[in-house]
């Protein structure tokens, strides 16, 4: 009874997740197995290392079964590395297939159809629509920028989404000027807008061939919203992030913009917006901080073929576990639980979601059309049905991850909601409270994060001299004074201010700690309090039962 | 350097207000005078001192008047009248700005920006003073606007008073009882452990009477003066056996596990030169030993726990280290030393004596669960480790030593009248250094692994532990100042009967009304504690249980249904293919228990809990925690406003609160007469944001981080990088973090 979805049970596992492969016999040394080094004994024990951290050890007795035990091995190595798919961006078909040859244990399902609306997908954004765009800004309540359509066909910058968020003031077409000057064609553009009036930005950095002192973008930039206020910023160590009332809106670059950058924004969102903290938020931002941002995700997870080159980083890994960290330093603060990061973790190497098959949105979207007429590069067509009998006519789409219906029941989806977290005063966020007034308007400052800390002074044609940040105010006056928010006792609501000192982070053992055998007697989930709620709400029903009984 | 910030160096913060700034604002004259307890005696004072809040690194702090009395170091806040923010969670005794005699580790003076260990004489007098203590504060006091010789006389007391060997009877407590009036109610549940009738209860509620008897050999301490006046021993045990060797090579009855297996202690004989002697100390014990194999008793595992377990030496040496990392002269040696936190953690080896000591517990559990056999554990004296061993063992194996009554009761039973050297251990007396050791500490910490593991299981909170560990160092109570009961007794009665009416009535750690107040001795209380769901009939007093609340927690009744189902079934199954099969092969296996205690182990963890039966720890790496609370409350740095913990804690007891006041809502419409006997649930409520080292850390304790980068910040940045932008972006950089 427990999932339904693509893989049955806990011995499962899609071949893209397989680690390392390792057989052992009495006889020899264990031997790690790979399509170009095969088996030269019989096992007798073989042990799956999965990417998520599970163990799988199967031993096959000796009892004639020893030529299949040999064959299985093998098979296993070569069906992993087939399944592997060619780079991303690579010419053709990628190489995904079906695992045919793949032992009992491990066989993949077929998919099931089901068409059951996902609750958490209607209530989350995806920002593949305009609409979703608009809606996103308008409950940040960022006065000053505007959605434009100008990358619709991705001609503009191939690896960003179609909809960007830009200074109103901005037309397109000083816009379209811009966009030669980044690296990737990434320009800057709005990641989040701070209730207080600050906003943050992110942006690549400059292309090699740029001029930066050209004035295409000088003047892109200053057109942006006069009203750059308050700002948010201040990046810690890991993650943290705190408020100061120093006003300018700060513009981390990277040199690609797909990788710390998509970090960073989240985190910061996670700790100032309460918003992001809900199930639906959470998943929201994922999607447009990562999946629309154009987050490398075949290539940072290491999906690929062995044989392309390794740019294997666990970005978004990482972003998880700062997010359990988070979830764990603030457990009532969060709409969701570990075990929702552990499914999303999970579902990071399962072959069959579209969020982490692609880099960009226009791969995915080009996957879903089954050819597109000339591009510099093709479209990840001709990939296969896991089943190989589907759908016929409608073109065949990947899931985002966020249909938890495929993977999981109903029940296990109750378990990602945390029924402490309230999700907050979710939707309002009060748009824009007025900005202490002498900083408004007059003082744009304007912060970049290089090397790990924010300084001023950051775009070379920013054309003004460096504004010199208003001084430090004798602590002594202490409470919101710029001393930071770590002084204050009280940190504003709605913002989680982390403990980054070494004795507040934790190991995520539930994650990493999944081979242990202890660690899986206990159970992939921390108890919770659902249990106490559900029975709150069975003795109100009882009483009201009760109550309506009663003649009055 | 860790709590050795001799160097101030460069200054990381810039502070725009002198100490002498804020003392332009001259306090009002107002006579500031110490609270005194009973018996407490001013000895010498100082105006005019500054207290620095330690933590922030700046010049920001507070002037008062330091005084110090026969019981305590106090500072007395010059403002302190307009102390309208009362924390929640309150000693009565020892106040946030006192500090007992006792629980004065260490005094450093500086003298010019030099750090130098205070004790005995001194020549010069220093400017500044750090008082660092056993409950891991650190007091920084300048006395640079204090007269020299209030100085003078101030320094050398509290040294003297703090640092210097002392008689036992100049120890505050007996000061304090002669003069207290005594009210101790005796509606104490607390077994004492003290009258042959309690060892016979406690016979009787194990079970262990058809095998073990008390006795009274011991009366007049006859027998030995480090034995407790009535102990119990196998029924076989003769009397001249016991005053043969002043009990040695006698086992001591513990505790009778359900199945009739008990476990066992016994003090080894002293090393003998003379070959005869040690002969018939040999034949002695091998009698012993075959008497009390024989049925009716079980077989015999002896433990010699000198030889498996760390010695008191090198637990005393990594708690040494290992309370280094907390006690931390401001934060600018805090964040220098975090970047290496976890590696100094680790380099301790505090956590692996915890773990190894855990893992000697769950070996004699299985002894006793599985196997049948009686355990004798053996040590020197058997009042060090054998303590440890058997009182995790019996928090482990039953459910009574997790209620509060029950787990006072064992501490009363294994240590205060098992003969714990709380005296020589704690060094309270400045004896001997040789002796230190925090034996009793060790048992705490080791506890608390596991009330965190299983918070339902207890009855009482890790608050609970952390403020038992604090009254180590509270001399008001008999309970922690005596190296035995014969100690206890003759100075109780003694020379005192000249001077007294009647023998000193000492108080009990247990009275804890003493020390906290009804709101605060919530907090020692867990109210998720699940209970037993009905009263066992072996269960002596029932009346202890009457005072609890009968909650209906989902964790007493649903069983599996919430244990069971995310992931459930196919872990199960998971574990079927890993368990038993030569796993060792590829899981790293250099620390694996033998055998049959891996699959004792492993097949315990296997199962659901049962919260009132057979509790073993995790004893993986990991598993094993520091005690954030005990050990970094007093750091602001690591505490999270509105996070930890305590943030769902608060969320539960809501819900909590509402069941409860539902449930009797339905009561009363049922049944007309029902008791309103519903408290609610304490405090939390309404207080918007707890810090996650709740109830400890006060709120207007405040911190920053260094302004200018320390390493961490360093590696991230090219060095020149940074010493362009120093002057002008300083600041900034200060205000952005």
């Amino acid at each position: 009874p427990g999932s339904r979805g693509l893989l049955h049970s806990e011995d499962e596992v899609a071949l893209p997740c397989i680690h390392k492969l390792v057989a052992a016999s009495s006889f020899s040394k264990p031997k790690v197995l790979t399509a170009t080094s095969t088996l030269k004994f019989i096992p007798e024990e073989l042990a799956v290392f999965c990417r998520d951290f599970r163990l799988l050890h199967f031993y096959f007795p000796e009892n004639g079964l020893a030529p299949q035990a040999f064959r299985v091995a093998n098979a296993i190595a070569q069906a992993r590395e087939a399944a592997a798919w060619l780079g991303d961006a690579a010419e053709g078909h990628d190489g995904w297939s079906s695992p045919g040859e793949a032992p009992p244990e491990e066989e993949e399902e077929e998919q099931e159809e089901e068409e059951d609306e996902e609750e958490g997908l209607s209530t989350m954004l995806l920002f593949e629509s305009l609409r979703d765009w608009e809606k996103e800004l308008q409950r940040l309540g960022a006065a000053g920028w505007r959605v434009s359509a100008v990358n619709e066909r991705f001609d503009m910058a191939p690896s960003l989404p179609q909809y960007l968020w830009v200074p109103s003031g901005l037309l397109d077409h000083d816009l379209k000027r811009t966009f030669a000057h980044f690296q990737e064609r990434r320009v800057p553009r709005l990641s989040w807008h701070h209730p207080g009036g600050g906003d943050l930005l992110r942006a690549a950095s400059f292309h090699p061939a740029s001029q930066p002192g050209s004035e295409d973008v000088r003047e892109a930039l200053l057109r942006s919203p006069a009203r750059w206020g308050h700002q948010d910023g201040g990046w810690k160590r890991m993650e943290g992030a705190g408020k100061g009332d120093t006003p300018s809106p700060s513009c981390p670059p990277e040199p690609s913009d797909r990788d710390l950058n998509c970090l960073l924004a989240s985190l910061v969102q996670l700790l100032g917006d309460p918003h992001a903290r809900s199930l639906p938020g959470f998943q929201s931002l994922v999607q447009r901080e990562w999946v629309a941002a154009g987050h490398p995700f075949p290539r940072r997870l290491g999906l690929l073929r062995r044989d392309t080159p390794r740019e294997e980083a666990p970005v978004f890994l990482l972003f998880l576990d700062c997010t359990w960290q988070l979830l764990w330093q603030f457990p009532a603060d969060f709409g969701f639980t570990e075990a929702f990061l552990l499914a999303l973790h999970d579902s990071s190497f399962s072959p069959y979601f579209s969020t982490f098959r692609f880099s960009c949105q226009r791969q995915r979207g080009h996957s879903s059309v089954s050819q597109l007429p000339s591009q510099t590069y093709r479209p990840m067509g001709g990939w296969q049905d896991p089943g190989g009998h589907r759908r016929g006519p409608h073109t065949c789409t990947f899931p985002p991850v966020w249909a938890w219906g495929r993977r999981y029941s109903r029940q296990q989806q109750e378990q990602f909601r945390n029924p402490v977290g309230p999700p907050a005063p979710a939707e309002s966020l009060p748009p824009g409270t007025p900005g202490d007034p002498c900083l408004c308007g007059g003082a744009r400052l304007v912060l970049t994060l290089a090397k790990g800390s924010l300084c001023p002074h950051p775009l070379p044609w920013w054309s003004r001299p460096p504004l010199r940040p208003p001084h430090r105010v004798s602590p002594s006056e202490s409470q919101g004074t710029p001393g930071g928010l770590l002084r204050t006792c009280q940190p504003p609501l709605g913002l989680l201010l982390p403990c980054t000192a070494g004795p507040c982070i934790r190991l995520w053992h539930r994650c990493y700690l999944r081979g242990l055998p202890q660690e899986q007697q206990r159970g992939r989930l921390a108890p919770s309090v659902a249990g106490l709620a559900e029975e709150l709400e069975l003795l109100q029903d009882r009483l009201r039962a009760w109550n309506m009984r009663r003649p009055h | 350097m860790l709590g050795g910030g001799a160097r101030a160096a460069k200054p990381s913060f810039v502070s725009y207000i002198s100490p002498e700034e804020i003392h332009i604002k001259e306090p009002i004259e107002k006579e500031v005078n110490p609270r005194l307890l009973p018996g407490e005696l001013l000895l010498c004072e100082a105006s005019t001192v500054y207290k620095y809040m330690q933590e922030d690194g700046s010049n920001r702090g507070t002037y008062g008047k330091l005084v110090c009395t026969n019981f305590k170091i106090s500072f007395l806040d010059d403002d302190s009248a307009s102390d309208d923010n009362e924390p929640q969670f309150k000693n009565k005794i020892v106040g946030e700005n006192d500090i007992t005699l006792q629980c004065v580790d260490q005094i450093y003076g500086v003298y010019d920006e030099k750090k130098k260990l205070l004790t005995g004489q001194l020549r010069k007098y220093p400017e500044k003073l750090i008082i660092y203590c056993k409950d891991l504060r650190v007091f920084n006091f300048c006395l640079r606007y204090t007269k020299e010789e209030e100085v003078k006389r101030i320094v050398s007391g509290i040294v003297h008073h703090s640092q210097t060997p002392k008689l036992l009877k100049r120890l505050f407590l007996f000061s304090y009882a002669s003069a207290a009036p005594n009210n101790t109610d005796g509606r104490n549940q607390t077994v004492m452990f003290e009258t042959l009738e309690d060892w016979r209860d406690e016979l009787e509620r194990t079970k262990g009477n058809v095998k073990y008897k008390a006795v009274t050999t011991n009366e007049g301490y006859r027998v030995s003066e480090k034995l407790p006046l009535y102990f119990v021993v196998p029924l076989c045990i003769s009397e001249e056996s016991i005053l043969k060797y002043e009990g040695r090579g006698i086992p001591i009855w513990c505790w009778s596990c359900h199945n009739g297996a008990a476990l066992l202690k016994m003090s080894t004989f002293p090393k003998e030169q003379d070959d005869s002697t040690s002969q018939m100390q040999k034949a002695f014990l091998d009698g012993i030993y075959k008497t009390i194999s024989k049925p009716p008793y079980e077989l015999l595992k002896l433990d010699d726990l000198s030889s498996s377990l760390p010695s008191l030496q090198d637990i005393q040496t990594a708690y040494t280290r290992f309370k280094q990392l907390f006690l931390i002269d401001n934060c600018t040696d805090f964040w220098a030393t975090d970047v290496k936190w976890f590696s100094l953690l680790e380099s301790t080896n505090w956590l692996e004596i915890i773990r190894r000591v855990l893992k000697k517990a769950i070996e004699v559990a299985e002894c006793l669960e599985i196997q049948h056999t009686n355990v004798l554990l053996i040590e020197e004296s058997a009042t060090d480790l054998c303590c440890v061993i058997s009182s995790l063992v019996q928090v482990m194996m039953d459910s009574y030593s997790r209620t509060k009554s029950g787990f006072q009761s064992l501490i009363q039973k294994e240590w205060v009248i098992g003969g714990h050297s709380f005296l020589d251990r704690c060094n309270h007396l400045h004896k001997s250094e040789k002796e230190e050791a925090p034996v009793f500490l060790l048992l705490l910490n080791c506890v608390w692994q596991l009330v965190q593991q299983y918070p339902p299981a207890f009855e009482f909170t890790e608050t609970y532990l952390t403020v038992l560990s604090d009254s180590l160092y509270v001399p008001i109570f008999s309970t922690f100042f005596f190296n035995s009961q014969h100690q206890r007794d003759t100075n109780k009665s003694g020379e005192s009967l000249k001077t007294q009416s009647g023998p000193f009535r000492f108080l009990t750690v247990w009275d804890w009304a003493v020390q906290f107040d009804p709101k605060a001795q919530a907090f020692l209380n867990n109210p998720l504690y699940a209970e037993k769901p009905k009263p066992d009939k072996s269960q002596r007093k029932t009346a202890r249980f009457k005072h609890q609340r009968q909650l209906s927690l989902p964790l007493t009744q649903a069983k599996p249904s919430t244990k069971r189902g995310f992931f459930r079934e196919e872990t199960d199954h998971l574990i079927k293919n890993i368990l038993g099969k030569r796993i060792g092969k590829f899981i790293n296996s250099s620390d694996e228990p033998p055998n049959s205690l891996r699959e004792f182990y492993d097949s315990w963890h296997s199962k659901p809990v049962d919260y009132h039966g057979l509790l073993l720890p995790r004893i993986d790496g990991p598993e094993i925690k520091v005690w954030a609370q005990r050990y970094l409350r007093w750091i602001p740095e690591a505490q999270l406003h509105g996070g930890g913990t305590i943030a769902t804690a608060a969320k539960i007891l809501d819900l909590m609160e509402e069941v409860q006041s539902l449930q009797v809502k339905m009561d009363e419409e049922h049944s007309q007469a029902v008791s309103g006997d519903v408290h609610s649930v304490p405090m939390l409520r309404n207080s918007a944001r707890l810090s996650s080292l709740f109830p400890f850390a006060l709120l207007q304790r405040q911190s920053v981080k260094p302004a200018l980068p320390t390493s961490t910040w360093k590696d991230l940045e090219d060095e020149d990088d940074l010493v362009k932008r120093d002057d002008e972006f300083v600041d900034l950089s200060g205000d952005m973090l």
